[in-house]
């Protein structure tokens, strides 16, 4: 059997690298939801904003917009970035 | 009965590059490739789009009412809404791992995995009410607030998604049992429109758990 390089193993196991990403992003966004008492807002804003890079990390690889063209990956990546942004903007404005 | 998977395997390694080259986005034929068609893609942006109007009111009547919405909140359980977060995203892996198999030949593989897709669905459709029940006990119901109507009406319209997510895996599972060597690009765009569907409802979630159970 061939021996595999780091980077193979990753590139072999991709999107189990993407979900053990994206478990570990929910567990980050779980331990900001829990009341620690001070920077209420900051902590909401980085909630959402990896709400939203979750998103990208779905389409990037469960989706394979990776491989995608180009077109449908600026359509993707475009809305989801200005969904986050406008949720944000939400958030600071009212 | 016999296993197909190695009867099949040694010609899988022969034939893919030659039957596949079409589908397989490991090595894409062109630069206009994309997973499925584009009318999936055109309902997935669309329906990603009524959602993000959603999730715009919510944050906008929150900051309206944010004694509410803190409130709301607080009565919820973020633990209970990770727990199904980690489901979605396990479902969605096994969906994700399961195309890759059918398209290296591994028919019975992406078949147990799509069936493990439909255990982590089950496990979320069967979570939700329980977590409803729950609520509605404790005196949240959908009338006590704007966050406990829009909690309802949007996890509600989430898990209809869900349901309709495992009907489409049923029939992928049913699709994937016809595949021989590897999909042809019929096949192929079928399995993807039904994936890539699961991945929108996988998506959605991660947004409705961040603004229902996290922001405060």
């Amino acid at each position: 059997m061939t021996a595999m390089t780091a980077m193979t193993v990753i590139k072999r196991n991709d999107i189990l690298v993407a979900w053990a990403l994206l478990v570990a992003l929910t567990a980050v966004s779980w331990w900001l939801g829990a009341d620690h008492g001070r920077a209420v807002a900051a902590a909401t804003i980085v909630i959402l904003v990896l709400a939203f890079v979750k998103v990208m990390v779905i389409g990037y690889s469960f989706m394979e917009l990776r491989h995608a063209a180009p077109v449908l990956r600026v359509a993707f990546f475009g809305l989801a970035a200005l969904i986050g942004t406008i949720l944000v903007g939400i958030y600071l404005a009212v | 009965m016999p296993d197909t998977e190695s009867l099949t395997a040694t010609t899988t390694r022969e034939e893919a590059p030659r039957t596949a080259s079409r589908v397989r986005p490991e090595k894409p034929p062109s630069r206009g490739w994309i997973p499925g068609e584009w009318g999936i893609w055109v309902f997935i942006l669309t329906d990603f789009s009524v959602f993000g109007g959603y999730f715009g009111t919510f944050l906008v009547l929150r900051g309206r009412q944010p004694g509410v919405f803190r409130a709301g909140s607080q009565a919820l359980s973020p633990t209970h809404g990770a727990v199904n977060t980690v489901f979605m995203l396990t479902a969605s892996l096994c969906v994700a791992l399961a195309i890759r198999s059918v398209r290296e030949g591994r028919v019975l593989t992406a078949q147990k995995l799509l069936v493990g897709a439909g255990l982590c669905g089950a496990a979320f459709i069967v979570n939700k009410p329980i977590e409803w029940a729950g609520e509605l006990a404790a005196g949240h119901g959908p009338h006590q607030s704007d966050f406990f109507q829009l909690y309802y009406l949007l996890t509600g319209i989430h898990l209809l998604h869900v349901i309709v997510a495992m009907l489409v895996v049923a029939l992928l599972w049913r699709k994937v049992r016809k595949v021989q060597v590897a999909p042809t690009a019929l096949q192929a765009r079928y399995l993807e429109n039904g994936a890539s569907f699961w991945h929108l409802v996988d998506l959605i979630w991660m947004v409705l758990f961040a603004l229902f159970y996290l922001v405060r």
